[in-house]
């Protein structure tokens, strides 16, 4: 009898690893294997069209996933969304972790176990924990914004009490607003990863002392409600070790109390200026958003326009 | 001294060694066999795409070999920005469907790590801000999903309706 050898599934749709290849392996590659099963045209293996897909979003790996079955397939594969997951630190026993504190928090009851449990990669639903963490930063930003019409509304109360002979359009209201000067905790935990965001200067060391500013500078534009051209300043720090595209990339992607309180002074407006419009121009902070974020930019950029409270 | 490569239909080019050499395949198979001067052969690979893939490593030769470790590090970091490509590379890949589905083909074939993700990043930004409609267009395929499975897959993406 013959021996069983083993056999490498070409059908198989998911990969046991999302590891780079070695080099020389693909030189094995069976030819026909490298011809996709599921359509005629795009004539590439799966483990290419991984790669491809690799490059997109979640919207787009959304839309992807309703064209057809064979789309669906790919676009939900796990490595996927496992590297969305480690493109911006989210590891499923940290959102385990969130989830205890939450329920401490709320109910004073703390939960017996201290560790949690590492799962195997190959059990962890990385979809999944891909779109709850996409929540809760969803609802993160949502209080961010609700936040913002709150001041934007003492803006316009305060722009009535400014000094006259300022010309209608951009009517400064110069206000000292506090922002406490603490070292932020999840950046000191995160430094590492902050750095490679393009955070941080690269060329200056990051201290917390006195990186803040404990200003912010506030225009507000015209005194009329309808007037969508308000744009608020956060002061660059003092040092000018952070830049404001950084603090508004900072206060999108991280989880940084401080960059909470910085919200606040940062309108929509701003974010597009500098997060979308101003992307990749340099100089002014690194700006890295889709990579960071795991977003397109133009879906940042829709996302933010379609906000109720900025259509006027 | 110069490599004769030999692609399916034939057809010989002799190239540099450096050149030879940004195809992990052929590197590796240089050092194992050393430099008989026989022609290789590339037979999952026609001359007038061999032809465009010699053009990128030759543009590419002095550019430097990334090491395993910042290979693994690249592929976390910077592996999902699609719109960085440069110049030089967005003009070579202005090409036809077909051809781009070839060179990518050849480029995993021939371990060509840059091109193969020249050529994916390519694909990835045909796909990117398509709805599905057009992405059925693009791809000539027909939505096969019941509509129960319609239902289904509305429900599921809900989640992302404003990604």
């Amino acid at each position: 009898m013959l021996p069983i050898l083993s056999n490498p599934d070409p059908s198989s749709l998911r990969p046991r690893s999302t590891k780079p290849k070695e080099p020389g392996s693909r030189s094995a590659n069976n030819v026909d294997a490298l011809i996709s099963d599921i359509h005629p045209l795009p004539k590439l293996p799966h483990e290419i069209w991984l790669q491809i897909l690799a490059f997109l979003g979640p919207g787009a790996l959304t839309k992807l996933r309703s064209a057809d079955r064979g789309w669906r397939k790919r676009a939900d594969d796990a490595s996927l969304w496992r590297a969305l997951c480690l493109a911006q630190d989210v590891e499923p026993d940290k959102l385990i972790r969130y989830h205890r504190k939450d329920k401490e928090e709320c109910d004073g009851s703390r939960t017996e176990r201290d560790s949690v449990e590492r799962r195997d990669d190959d059990q962890i639903d990385w979809k999944s924990t891909f779109i709850a963490h996409y929540r809760r930063e969803k609802e993160r930003s949502r209080r961010f914004w609700a936040g913002h019409e709150c001041l934007a509304l003492q803006q316009m109360l305060g722009a009535v009490t400014s000094p006259r002979g300022i010309p209608d359009g951009l009517l400064p209201v110069r206000r000292l607003v506090p922002v406490p000067v603490v070292p932020c905790e999840q950046c000191e935990a995160e430094k590492v990863l902050m750095h490679q965001l393009g955070f941080w200067n690269p060329d200056v060391p990051y201290t917390s002392e006195g990186s803040w500013s404990s200003v912010a500078t506030v225009y507000t534009g015209g005194s009329s409600t309808s007037d969508a051209l308000r744009a608020a300043v956060v002061q660059p720090p003092l040092s000018r070790r952070l830049s404001r595209a950084s603090v508004i990339l900072h206060t999108l992607t991280s989880g940084c109390d401080l960059a909470n309180g910085l919200k606040d002074f940062v309108p929509r407006m701003q974010v597009v200026n500098d997060v979308v419009v101003r992307r990749g121009s340099g100089g002014h902070g690194v700006i890295v958003l889709p990579s960071a974020s795991g977003l397109e930019t133009e879906e940042i950029l829709e996302g933010i326009l379609r906000l109720p409270s900025f259509r006027n | 001294m110069p490599v004769v490569l030999q692609a399916s239909d034939n057809q010989q080019f002799t190239i540099e060694k450096a050149v030879a050499e940004r195809s992990m395949l052929l590197k590796n198979m240089l050092e194992d066999v050393g430099e008989a001067g026989e022609p290789i052969p590339l037979p999952n690979v026609a001359g007038s795409i061999l032809k465009k893939v010699i053009e990128y490593c030759e543009h590419h030769k002095e550019d430097p070999v990334p090491s395993a470790e910042e290979d693994k590090d690249a592929f976390e970091s910077s592996r999902r920005k699609a719109d960085d490509i440069d110049e030089w590379d967005a003009q070579f890949i202005k090409v036809g469907n077909e051809e781009l589905f070839e060179i990518i083909l050849a480029a995993n074939y021939l371990d060509i790590k840059p091109l193969l993700d020249l050529g994916c990043k390519t694909v990835a930004n045909m796909i990117k801000g398509k709805t599905p409609e057009q992405i059925r267009e693009m791809f000539n395929i027909e939505n096969d999903f019941t509509p129960e499975e319609e239902d289904q897959i509305r429900r599921e993406n809900e989640w992302a309706a404003d990604a």
